[in-house]
């Protein structure tokens, strides 16, 4: 009997060495989460949740806080010290904060899926087609969130000549938890933005008609923009002419669906985020019982053609009442959907941009009747009449542009683009409460606290035109 | 384990167990009587005494001079067993020549607890323990309440603090936060291991909470207290290194009766029926129908309103005027608590038995919750070969909770609502209301509002059933192999299984779908926690002249896993059919979910001891846990002991003091209750981050491959001194100090936009603890004793991630001060001019604009106690027994839940009914002096966070108070009863706060969720 107990025992202690290694099946741990291709799809929509939070909740109601677009309704709304640029790095729970937060998780989520997605590619030849466009859907959503929070916190691109100055830190690769990246200059980052972007067109494999992911066209607009930004004005053409030439503009009766109801992507969507089981917040902004802003004089000052469908998305009735001047482009006036049927889809991309960009870099290439077909084309589409019955007159290169400025406010309104407009032209600011002149350190926001407590690598920006180099 | 090998060692214990009773001696030996004398320890008769014979059964008593006469064997030496309350039981042997033999008893020790249980079934004299263990046993718990065994100790060990979790009504199975010297960690677990018989048993996740269930039953409801011989707690580095990581919060032993071998069996029963009342000036007040409309009235037209608009107006379906409901008396009640028990008891020279069946019934104040449990316990001692045996200790218990989770309404609801319909007994859901901004042309009309504080039609119609079936089982093999080596390895089970019934009725406002129509939602959860434990640990005992070496080392091998899985759906065509398999298919939704983790250790435990006069001993641990990353996965833990009995020096020359001991010990140990998945990083895959209707995924947590323990420092150092006969006392002082704190930090946003789990900051608790047992009385005819334990402990925080606080709303944790430091908006009372509240600013200066910025870091106000502990008398008279136990707590604040949720001053109060002291004390007219603002539908800021919701948490509970007889053996013997004794017993009588105010609210109202339940107890303990 004795030995019986020696045997047990020892087998007992033999027994322990592999003891610890558990397999810990059904955990989510992130190795184990990307260890099938049925993973990616989940994994990309987690990408434009987060990029929702980002552009719906933050960053689009930034730019438009800012500019002299919207005057305040509720000056106690907390975004009411964006429109007086009296933001510092304590406003961390803020937009200050939270778009550089939100941003970077966007930037983090893509780089997870560029690690693993290749290893599932190799593993997975037969799926090919379909993890190859969400590689390029991956690349298209890192380029362009990188692209917008430089110009965020980054001083746009001809501030200083070879654009040497401060951008944003660029998250290329995961990092560990003691990497301690820096910021990059603006030149670095665009550069690393141009290069996301015709990466992604390399991976696209589907033909971009479905509007709400990230697709080739959308990836050729966006080099548009982006080249129209860093002043490459060949490029910008070019690439703005090649999306023209695949999609045209929403004719004039469909314009306002577009916006007002829910799930019509409208003709001329490249690019938008759908708002199904999302929660608004430039919805709630801009709603038309109460906003917390409204159209500016400045820009209703704008629409002196009657016939201009754009202005219809500046009212509302409702049950024999009227709500004159509030911004209809964030509500879905569907009379007979079901509550959660009710989202509005902001648009990042879509063709009358593009005109927009082809019109400035064409003009500023000297081409001045490129530039005026596109302009006469998109005020034909405003008021529904044919392009050679739209006349304009305007004197010299610089008067064509204000005719181009003016044109970009009236369609591109609220649409998160004026303010980085002014910075680009280095336009001095003057909206109802504050202005000021070019260069000023109010054109960026400062990097938030808990950012500049959690990296010394990262340098804030200047808080006084004191510091300003 | 193999079901096989299980079915093999029940029918083989069930085997053993019916032979092992020995079968009546009969046998016709020549016999004389025996005469005798028994006296005590001062030399003076002994009466009453026992005296029982082995051989031939026979017992008897001593008269009043301590003489007996006993019939034995004249041809062999018979062993006689003299025993008497309060005294070491003796056994002698007599000779076959022997007469008229003196036997002398001696107080017993053992109610002191001279033997202590320590780790690992070792088992320490008092005299030579180095570190800090504090044993209770059986005798002080006999008259304690039998629902669970965490809150036992309330009051009886210095250092342990238990308190509820939560001051909010919610969970009528409230789970219970242990603290031995303070809190150690900010975000890992702060509760101590409990250990029973061995076996390390699953009490929940790092809050207590069990995964899997809607409501938390804790695991420590389901083991009878009754079979319980003592409870240990150890609590310094000497005593808990040797278990590791799961030492740092102090661990608890607790060790279950057992047979003896050798010993005449025994049956042994008891009976306890008990009832329980709430005690209502616990319970917070409110105001009553009458004072509500009064007071709703003036707050509703203070804020502007006209009373025409006001909601409470009387119609054809509400009558507001008329009715006045008593919302506590709806739910509360009179409850009842049974338990009976009946064992088995004895053994043969190679096996002994101890085999135990109990039923337990609570049904508590809180009306229609039960408790119920049926448990089994059977304990087999096996002789195998000279100096080995085995042990088989089966416990298994089957428990059906029938849960009713009264929330908060029944102190919130408004007392012009009632439960019933106007036709007195149809449940009411709705409750019609005036709404000024209702109707065609928003002029006003009448709006149905759903009436969900009612939460009677919930406690009738709805059905929450948890049923648990739990196991603890270990075998142990122990094998003294001579030359003072020995082994003993333990294997131990323990596994529950709890099954949890949900369903809304129909009928309730819980059962209706999104369109208002009855549709019913079942939901059904599975869970099984299975954790088992394996120790082998050879130990090597000897003594070289005056020198005792003692030395073990041993491997532990544990496995901790949960599965859980529920489903739930909804949909049903009555209230009859509950099961998901007749849910409308839409609805039906389910989840399931598992972990695992296990550890190894490595472990020795070293003793070295001169002439019982110096002791020294060292430990140490080596600990590897699945949970930690790959780098990090094993930690040491070391300790050193040291103490000096100076009373056994031989300069020693005081008689009296019995004892005189020093002690010190300073060691290392871990805490591995942590969330296991932080060091691999996480992905988060849920619909809320879907998009376009789909599901998505993302980065949920970073991987952290370095993360690691937690490392705790603990010193302590004690004197005890026992005066002879009149005194023990016991003085510890300690320092803990834990680094490495697993707390989560911000890295570059960069990184990841959540913060991560690092091991940063440091904290520490010092403190002394004081345990004093006085004989104050001790005749032959009457004894006092007193028991009064204190401690008292300071934490603070030492270093935090970057020197950074971090604040929760309410509280902070900053460097330099306690971990419950409040942070908050000063006071600063009622402006009489106008009755609007006012506060400070940060600079000392009166606002009436309430901000968070002002809020300020309270020094001196945090939610530790200043020093707490218990008191305990005992009285004992011949055979009568008197207790009463008086729990304290002095200092410390909280920021009570009831005073910031309803003394609102009339904020809402159209919604929910407020404390009584705005009837009496709000500000009313210019120049009033008041404590109370103005009140106000709406909000003038009063109602949000400051310290004027602050309570001082001093207070003294008469907890238990106990009344026992203890039959003497001349009337046992005529009944053939070895042991009668009956018991009267009182729990929760009264709480006392200094603050408290009949009629009133103070934190008496405010302390517990529910009223405390007053419970009068009668038992009886009998054994054959």
């Amino acid at each position: 009997m004795r030995k019986i107990f020696i045997y047990l025992f020892a087998a007992f202690v033999l027994s322990a060495c592999d003891f610890l290694n558990v397999n810990n099946i059904g955990k989510s741990t992130i190795d184990n989460y990307f260890s099938e291709v049925d993973a990616l799809p989940p994994a990309m929509n987690g990408i434009y949740n987060a990029a929702w939070s980002f552009y719906d909740t933050y960053f689009a109601l930034y730019c438009e806080s800012a500019s002299d677009e919207v005057s305040f309704a509720d000056n106690s709304s907390p975004w009411f010290r964006f429109h007086t640029f009296e933001t510092t790095s304590a406003d961390e729970s803020t937009a200050v904060g939270y778009i550089w937060k939100y941003g970077y998780n966007v930037i983090n989520n893509c780089n997870e899926v560029l690690y693993y997605a290749p290893i599932l590619l190799k593993e997975n030849p037969g799926d090919a087609s379909s993890i190859r466009d969400m590689i390029g859907q991956a690349y298209f959503m890192r380029a362009m969130v990188h692209f917008d929070l430089c110009r965020v916190y980054g001083q746009n691109y001809s501030y200083k000549p070879d654009a040497s100055h401060q951008g944003i830190a660029v998250a290329d690769h995961i990092q560990s938890l003691t990497e301690k990246i820096s910021r990059s200059s603006v030149r670095k980052v665009y550069a690393q933005v141009v290069s996301d972007l015709e990466t992604s067109l390399e991976y696209f494999t589907a033909a971009p008609n479905d509007c709400y992911i990230a697709n080739s066209l959308a990836a050729k607009a966006l080099l548009a923009r982006v080249y129209l930004y860093m002043g490459d004005n060949s490029k910008a053409v070019s690439y703005a002419g090649e999306v023209i030439s695949a999609r045209g503009l929403t004719p004039r009766e469909k314009y306002a669906s577009m916006y007002t109801s829910a799930g019509v992507a409208g003709e001329e969507a490249i690019f938008r985020l759908h708002g199904f089981g999302q929660s608004g917040a430039q919805r709630k902004y801009y709603y038309y019982e109460s906003p917390v802003a409204r159209p500016s004089a400045k820009l209703t000052s704008l629409f002196t053609d009657a016939d201009d469908v754009r202005t219809d998305l500046f009212s509302y009735e409702k049950g024999g009442k009227s709500y004159p001047n509030v911004v209809m482009k964030y509500y879905c006036t569907d009379e007979d959907a079901a509550d959660e049927q009710k989202f509005a889809s902001p648009f990042l991309l879509r063709v009358s941009e593009q005109y927009l960009i082809r019109a400035e870099a064409a003009c500023r290439l000297s081409d001045t009747s490129q530039a005026e077909k596109d302009l006469k084309a998109l005020k034909a589409r405003a008021r529904g009449v044919s392009a050679d019955a739209v006349s304009i007159s305007w004197t010299g290169t610089d008067g064509l542009l204000s005719l181009i400025e003016e044109e970009r406010m009236r369609e591109l309104c609220f649409e998160g683009h004026r303010f980085f407009d002014l910075a680009r032209w280095h336009k001095d600011v003057s909206n109802d409460e504050v202005n000021f002149t070019y260069p000023d350190y109010r054109y960026v926001l400062q990097i938030p606290y808990v950012e500049l407590d959690a990296n010394e690598n990262i340098k804030n920006n200047p808080t006084s035109n004191q510091e300003l180099e | 384990m193999h079901s096989i090998v299980r079915n093999f060692i029940t029918t083989a214990a069930l085997v053993v167990a019916l032979l092992s009773f020995p079968p009546p001696h009969l046998c016709a030996e020549s016999t004389r009587v025996l005469k005798g004398v028994v006296l005590d320890g001062d030399n003076l008769p002994l009466a009453g005494a026992g005296v029982f014979n082995n051989a031939n059964r026979q017992a008897v008593v001593t008269d009043a001079d301590g003489a007996f006469s006993i019939r034995v064997s004249a041809s062999s030496p018979v062993t006689l067993t003299f025993s008497f309350i309060g005294m070491e039981e003796q056994k002698v042997v007599v000779a076959p020549k022997d007469n008229d033999i003196r036997v002398v008893m001696k107080l017993d020790n053992q109610l002191e607890g001279s033997i202590i249980v320590g780790a690992y079934g070792t088992r320490q004299r008092r005299e030579d323990l180095t570190g800090s263990a504090f044993q209770v046993n059986s005798d002080v718990l006999k008259d304690r309440p039998k629902g669970r065994v965490d809150n036992l100790l309330q009051g009886l060990v210095p250092g342990l603090a238990i308190e509820p979790n939560t001051d909010v009504a919610g969970s009528t199975r409230t789970r219970f936060q242990i603290r031995v010297r303070g809190d150690g960690s900010l975000s890992a677990s702060n509760e101590p291991m409990w250990i029973i018989d061995g076996v390390p048993v699953y009490t929940g996740g790092t809050t207590n909470q069990m995964p899997g269930m809607s409501y938390t039953v804790s695991p420590l409801s389901y083991l009878d207290p009754d079979d319980i011989e003592s409870i240990t707690v150890l609590k310094d580095a000497d005593q808990v290194t040797i278990y590791g990581a799961n030492g740092s919060n102090g661990v608890i032993l607790v060790t279950t009766k057992s047979g003896g071998k050798g010993q005449p069996t025994s049956v042994y029963a008891s009976v306890r029926y008990g009832v329980s009342t709430p005690d209502y000036s616990t319970m917070f007040r409110t105001m009553n129908a009458q004072q509500y409309m009064v007071v709703a009235k003036e707050a509703w037209q203070n804020a502007g309103y006209s009373l025409n608009a006001f909601p409470l107006q009387d119609n054809d379906y509400n009558s507001y005027s008329t009715t006045s409901t008593d919302w506590a008396k709806v739910f509360l009640g009179t409850g009842n608590e049974f338990n009976a028990r009946v064992g088995i008891r004895g053994g043969s020279k190679d096996i002994s038995n101890d085999v135990s069946m109990s039923y337990y019934k609570n049904e508590g104040i809180v009306q229609s919750d039960r408790q119920q449990r049926f448990e089994v316990h059977s304990k087999q001692d096996f002789s195998l070969w000279k100096g080995a045996d085995l042990t088989l200790n089966m416990r298994g218990s089957f428990n059906i909770n029938d849960i009713f989770p009264l929330g908060k309404s029944y102190v919130y609801t408004l007392p012009v609502y009632e439960p019933y319909l106007l036709d007195g007994y149809s449940f009411r859901l709705y409750n019609k209301l005036w709404d000024s901004t209702a109707g065609d042309d928003a002029t006003g009309g009448w709006v149905m509002r759903k009436f969900w504080a009612n939460e009677l039609p919930t406690r009738e119609l709805n059905i929450n059933t948890q049923r648990s079936v739990v196991s603890v089982a270990n075998l142990t093999f122990n094998w003294i192999i001579g030359w003072g080596f020995s082994v003993r390895s333990l294997f131990g089970v323990n596994y529950q299984h709890s099954h949890e019934d949900r369903y809304d009725s129909r009928y309730t406002l819980d059962g209706l779908d999104s369109d208002n129509k009855p549709s019913g939602y079942s939901s059904r959860a599975d869970a099984s926690y299975l954790s088992w434990n394996n120790s082998n640990i050879l130990n090597f005992d000897n003594s070289f002249g005056k020198f005792k070496f003692g030395l073990y080392g041993g491997l532990e091998l544990h496995h901790q896993g949960n599965k859980t899985q529920s489903v739930s759906g909804s949909g049903f065509t009555n209230d009859r059919i509950q099961e998901i398999a007749y849910a409308t298919y839409v609805s039906q939704y389910s989840t399931s979910n598992s972990t695992e983790s296990r550890s190894m250790s490595y472990f020795g435990r070293m003793s070295l001891s001169y002439d019982s006069r110096y002791y020294m001993s060292l430990n140490a641990r080596r600990d590897g846990n699945s949970s930690f990353g790959r780098y990090s996965r094993w930690q040491t833990y070391w300790s050193a002991g040291a103490s000096w009995n100076i009373h056994r020096e031989k300069f020693w020359n005081i008689d009296r003091i019995k004892m005189l001991k020093l002690k010190a010990s300073y060691g290392t140990a871990g805490n591995a209750k942590v969330d296991a998945s932080s060091a691999y990083g996480t992905y988060a895959y849920s619909s809320s981050y879907s998009y376009r209707g789909a599901m998505g995924a993302v980065v949920s947590a970073v991987p952290n491959p370095g993360l690691s323990w937690e490392s705790k420092h603990i010193f302590n150092s004690g004197v005890r001194v026992e005066i002879d006969r009149i005194a023990d006392v016991e003085l510890e002082f300690y320092h803990n100090r834990t680094d490495d704190l697993i707390s989560k930090m911000y890295v570059s946003r960069t990184i990841t936009e959540n913060s991560v789990y690092g091991n940063f900051g440091s904290l520490e608790d010092r403190g002394v603890e004081m345990s004093l047992t006085s004989y104050n009385i001790s005749h032959k005819n009457f004894r006092w004793r007193t028991n009064f334990n204190i401690a008292h402990n300071k934490n603070k925080i030492l270093k935090m991630y970057n020197g950074a606080s971090r604040s929760f709303g309410n509280t902070i944790w900053k460097e330099g001060y306690d971990s419950g430091t409040f942070y908050l908006v000063r006071w600063a009372g009622v402006d009489p001019s106008d009755g609007m509240p006012m506060w400070y600013d940060l600079n000392g200066n009166i606002t009436k604009t309430y901000s968070t910025d002002n809020r300020v870091v309270n020094k001196d106000k945090n939610s530790s106690p200043v020093c707490l502990g218990g008191l305990t008398n005992t009285f004992s008279m011949g055979n009568w027994q008197l207790s009463f136990q008086i729990n304290y707590t002095i200092g410390g604040y909280a920021l009570a839940g009831y005073a910031l949720n309803y003394m609102k001053d009339g904020y809402a109060i159209t919604d929910e009914n407020q404390a009584v002291e705005l009837y009496y004390y709000r500000w009313t007219t210019p120049g009033q002096q008041s404590a109370f603002p103005k009140v106000s539908q709406t909000s003038t800021k009063s109602a949000m966070s400051s310290t004027r919701f602050l309570y001082d948490k001093t207070s003294f509970t008469l907890s238990n108070v106990a009344l026992s007889y203890n039959f003497p053996h001349k009337l046992l013997d005529k009944a053939r009863l070895k042991g009668l004794s009956i018991s009267l017993v009182g729990d929760n009588l009264y709480l006392f706060t200094p603050d408290q105010k009949k009629g009133f609210n103070s934190y008496k109202t405010m302390k517990y969720g529910y009223p405390v339940a007053r419970t009068f107890t009668l038992s009886a303990d009998i054994s054959f």
